[in-house]
C-alpha cells in the first residue's frame, strides 16, 4: 500500500513536474519561434505592405514643422518595381520642374535652371527630416540586409525588431535602421534611423492604415528628429494609381522631360 | 536681311509648334491636366569698374505644362524682358548705349521652349523648340560644343537663361544594355553675341583689334582712310546646314557612361579679316574697307563622359574632341601682305594667334570632376580640365606652322545651407596659363507667401568679378568686369 501510496504520491509529483515543464515549454515555444524567425521573410512581408509591388504613382504632401513654423511641399512619385523611382516637385512654384531619379545605385537630379541632369550622391537630403528615398517610398529590400534582433511589445502588440544594415553602393540615406514589424499582421510599425556608429537620429512611424490596391497599407509616415525634438516631418501619400510606366521614363536623359 | 529672315522663320517655327500643341490638346481627353507657373523678377546690376548701372531688368516668364493624355505632354514657355537701364533716365547714372545695343537688348519677347513630349513603351520623342545640353559638366560655359549660348552679357547667368533654344526633333530608344538618342536640328544656331559695344567685351575687343590693324596698315604705307567694320553673319537656313547627332547612354555597376557624335557648326565665331577698296574711292582720297567677318564653319564634335556616385561623393570624367575647327582669327592673304610690310609687329595685336585662311585647329579637352557633400554646412562641387589645341596652317608671316596651345581651367562651387531659407554659394573659375579668374558669390533668401501657398519669393545679392591678366586673345568674350547685383523674384 505504501508502495502504491507512494507510487500514487509519486505520480502526482511527476505529473505536476511534467505539467510545469509542458506549460513552460508551451509558453517558451512561441517566443523561441519568434526568435528564430527569418528576418528576410519578415522584411519582405512588411515591405510588401508598406510598398505596393508593380508600377504606381502617388501624390506626396510633405509638411515639415520646426519651432512652430511649418513648411508645406507637394511631390509626385512614380515607382517602377523596387529600385526605380522618379520624384517630381510640384510645390512650391520655385521648385516646380525639379526632378529626382533613383535607379539602382544611381541618383540624379534635374533642376530647370541647370537645364540638364546631374548625378548626386546618395546622402543628398530633400527637405527637413525627409530624404528622397522617403518621398519615393523606396523599398528597404535590396538596399539593406536584415537581421532579426528581438521581439518587443509596442502599444501592447508583439513586434519583430529587425536590424537593417545598408548594402554597399546602394543609394541609401541611412547606414543602419531598426525596423519594428507587427508579429500578427506583418504591418510595419516604426523605424529608427541610425548613423554608422549606431546613434539614433530619426524615428519614423507608419500611420493611417487604409485600403490601397486592396491591402491595408500606411498612408502617412511621420519622421521625428531625435536630436531636435520639435522637428517633425509628416508625409501623406495620396491618390495612389496603378499605372504602367515605360523603362525610358526612368532613364537619365529623359529626366528633364515633363 | 539675314537677321530679319531668321526672325520670320523662328516665328513660323514657333507658330507651327503652337498649332501642333493646340491640335494635340483638342484631340486629348477632357481631363487633361494643365499647370501654369509664372516668375516675375527685377534685377539691378551695377558695375563697380565705372560706377554705372548697366542693367535694370524686368523679366516675366510663363510656363504651361499640359498632360494631354497618358504619355503625351506639351510645354509652352515664354520670356519677356525689358532693360530700362539702356534708355536715358535723368535720375540714375547710366551709360550711354548705341541704337544697336538698345534694339538688341532693350526689349525682347521670345518662346524659350515650345514642344510636344511623347513617351511610348519603346520611344521617347520630343519635337519643337527645346533647350538641350549634352555636355556632362559643371559649368554651362563648357557646353559650347553642341549647345549655342547667349553670351551677350558674358554668360553671367544660369544655364536655362543662357542656353539658346533650337527647333529640334529628338528620339530616344532602348538599345542593348543602354539607350540611344538621335537629334536633328534643321535651323542651326551659333552663340548669340552683342550687336554693339555693351560693356561685356566682345565688340569692344574686335573694334580695338580693327583700330590696331588700321594703325599697322598706316605704318606699312597704305595710303588713304580705312573704314573698319564688324560684319555679323548667320548660319544659313539650308538643308546642307542641318545639324544632327546621336548619343549612347548606359549604366552598369554604379558607373554611368555616355558618348556622343555631333555634326554641327562652330559656335564661337572665327573672324576673317579682309581689306578691299571701298566704294566711293577717289584718286585723291582712297578709301579702304577693313572687315572682320564672323564665320561659323561646319565641324564635328565627339564627347565621352562617365560618372560614379558613392554615399557622399560623385566622380566624373569627360572628354571632348573637336577636329577641324577654324582658328580664332584668319587673315586674308592680301591683308597679311600689307600687315607684314611695315615696321610695327602685328603679332602683338593678335597675341600670336592669327593664321592665314585654310588653317585648321584640332581641339581636345579632357577633364575630371569631384563633388563631396560634407553636410548641409558644406557641399563642394569641382571640375578641372585641360584643353589642347593644335593649329596647322600658315602663320600671319606666311611660314608654315604647327602650334600646340595648352590651357587649363579649374572650377569650384561651394554651397552652404546651414541657415533655414538662406542659401549661400560661391563659384570660382581660374584659367591658365594666361591667368584669368572669375568669382560669383551669391546669397539668396527665400520665403513663402503663406505656409501652404505655392508662391515663393527670393531675394538675391551677389556679384560677378572677372579679372583677366592677359589681353592676348582678341576674341575673348569676357573682359574685366566687376559687377554686383540684386534680384527680387516671385514664383507663382
Amino acid at each position: 500500500m505504501k508502495i502504491k501510496r507512494s507510487k500514487k504520491l509519486r505520480n502526482p509529483r511527476i505529473h505536476s513536474v511534467s505539467l510545469v515543464m509542458v506549460l513552460a515549454f508551451g509558453l517558451a515555444m512561441p517566443a523561441m519561434a519568434l526568435n528564430k524567425i527569418d528576418a528576410s521573410v519578415v522584411l519582405e512581408k512588411a515591405e510588401g505592405i508598406r510598398n505596393p509591388s508593380g508600377d504606381y504613382s502617388v501624390d506626396v504632401e510633405l509638411s515639415d514643422s520646426k519651432s512652430s513654423k511649418t513648411d508645406h511641399r507637394i511631390y509626385e512619385s512614380f515607382l517602377k518595381g523596387r529600385d526605380k523611382a522618379l520624384v517630381k516637385f510640384v510645390q512650391p512654384a520655385s521648385e516646380s520642374g525639379t526632378r529626382v531619379l533613383m535607379t539602382g545605385s544611381d541618383m540624379y537630379v534635374f533642376v530647370p535652371t541647370a537645364a540638364k541632369p546631374m548625378r548626386i550622391s546618395a546622402n543628398q537630403k530633400l527637405t527637413g527630416n525627409a530624404a528622397y528615398g522617403d518621398v519615393a517610398r523606396l523599398s528597404f529590400i535590396g538596399n539593406y540586409s536584415a537581421k532579426h534582433k528581438t521581439v518587443e511589445k509596442v502599444d501592447g502588440k508583439d513586434t519583430y525588431v529587425l536590424e537593417l544594415t545598408s548594402i554597399p553602393d546602394r543609394p541609401v540615406t541611412y547606414d543602419k535602421i531598426e525596423y519594428w514589424v507587427d508579429v500578427k499582421s506583418m504591418r510595419p510599425v516604426k523605424a529608427v534611423y541610425m548613423t554608422q556608429s549606431g546613434k539614433p537620429i530619426r524615428e519614423g512611424t507608419f500611420e493611417d492604415f487604409g485600403d490601397v490596391f486592396g491591402v491595408q497599407r500606411p498612408r502617412t509616415f511621420v519622421l521625428k528628429n531625435l536630436l531636435k525634438s520639435d522637428h517633425v516631418t509628416r508625409l501623406n501619400f495620396k491618390n495612389p494609381k496603378q499605372r504602367s510606366f515605360p523603362e525610358l521614363m526612368f532613364e537619365k536623359q529623359n529626366l528633364g522631360r515633363n | 536681311m539675314l537677321i530679319r529672315r531668321s526672325r520670320v522663320s523662328s516665328a513660323v517655327g514657333t507658330l507651327v509648334a503652337f498649332l501642333a500643341i493646340a491640335c494635340a490638346l483638342q484631340s486629348g481627353q477632357a481631363s487633361a491636366k494643365v499647370d501654369l507657373y509664372g516668375r516675375v523678377s527685377q534685377t539691378a546690376r551695377f558695375f563697380l569698374t565705372d560706377e554705372r548701372f548697366r542693367h535694370q531688368i524686368t523679366e516675366i516668364s510663363l510656363r504651361q505644362v499640359a498632360d494631354v493624355r497618358e504619355g503625351v505632354t506639351t510645354v509652352i514657355e515664354g520670356r519677356f524682358r525689358y532693360d530700362s537701364a539702356l534708355f536715358p533716365a535723368p535720375t540714375l547714372p547710366l551709360r550711354h548705349y548705341s541704337k544697336e545695343v538698345r534694339n538688341d537688348e532693350g526689349f525682347e519677347a521670345d518662346s524659350r521652349q515650345v514642344y510636344l513630349d511623347w513617351l511610348t513603351d519603346n520611344w521617347a520623342i520630343k519635337a519643337g523648340r527645346i533647350q538641350f545640353d549634352w555636355m556632362d559638366s559643371l559649368s554651362p560655359r563648357t557646353s559650347d560644343a553642341v549647345t549655342a549660348l547667349d553670351l551677350r552679357f558674358g554668360g553671367f547667368d544660369n544655364a536655362s537663361q543662357i542656353i539658346e533654344p533650337v527647333e529640334a526633333l529628338s528620339a530616344n530608344t532602348s538599345l542593348g544594355f543602354g539607350s540611344i538618342e538621335f537629334m536633328v536640328v534643321p535651323r542651326a544656331k551659333h552663340h548669340r553675341l552683342p550687336k554693339g559695344e555693351n560693356g561685356y567685351g566682345y565688340v569692344e575687343r574686335v573694334n580695338g583689334l580693327l583700330d590696331g590693324v588700321g594703325r599697322v596698315l598706316a605704318a606699312s604705307g597704305v595710303r588713304g582712310s580705312i573704314r573698319p567694320a564688324l560684319v555679323s553673319s548667320q548660319i544659313p537656313v539650308d538643308t546642307s546646314e542641318v545639324e544632327f547627332g546621336s548619343r549612347f547612354l548606359a549604366s552598369a555597376k554604379g558607373i554611368d557612361f555616355s558618348a556622343f557624335a555631333w555634326h554641327g557648326h562652330q559656335r564661337t565665331p572665327s573672324l576673317e579679316l579682309t581689306i578691299f577698296e571701298g566704294e566711293g574711292s577717289a584718286a585723291q582720297s582712297q578709301l579702304w574697307d577693313l572687315h572682320a567677318t564672323e564665320q561659323y564653319p561646319r565641324m564635328n564634335s565627339y564627347g565621352a563622359f562617365a560618372s560614379y556616385g558613392a554615399e557622399a561623393s560623385v566622380f566624373r570624367l569627360f572628354s571632348l574632341y573637336e577636329p577641324g575647327r577654324a582658328p580664332g582669327i584668319l587673315v586674308e592673304d592680301e591683308l597679311a601682305a600689307f600687315l607684314t610690310l611695315g615696321s610695327l609687329d602685328p603679332s602683338r595685336l593678335f597675341g600670336g594667334r592669327a593664321y592665314r585662311r585654310e588653317a585648321v585647329e584640332d581641339r581636345l579637352r579632357g577633364g575630371i570632376g569631384f563633388d563631396y557633400v560634407f553636410s548641409k554646412h558644406l557641399k563642394v562641387y569641382s571640375e578641372g580640365y585641360m584643353t589642347f589645341s593644335r593649329v596647322t596652317g600658315r602663320a600671319l608671316g606666311g611660314a608654315g606652322t604647327e602650334d600646340l596651345i595648352k590651357e587649363h581651367t579649374a572650377t569650384v562651387r561651394l554651397s552652404n545651407e546651414s541657415f533655414e531659407d538662406l542659401f549661400i554659394s560661391c563659384d570660382a573659375t581660374i584659367t591658365g596659363p594666361e591667368r584669368s579668374w572669375l568669382v560669383n558669390p551669391d546669397v539668396t533668401l527665400e520665403w513663402r507667401g503663406a505656409e501652404t501657398s505655392k508662391n515663393t519669393w527670393k531675394l538675391s545679392f551677389g556679384g560677378w568679378f572677372v579679372q583677366s591678366e592677359s589681353d592676348q586673345s582678341a576674341l575673348s568674350i569676357l573682359r574685366e568686369a566687376r559687377q554686383v547685383y540684386m534680384r527680387l523674384a516671385a514664383w507663382m
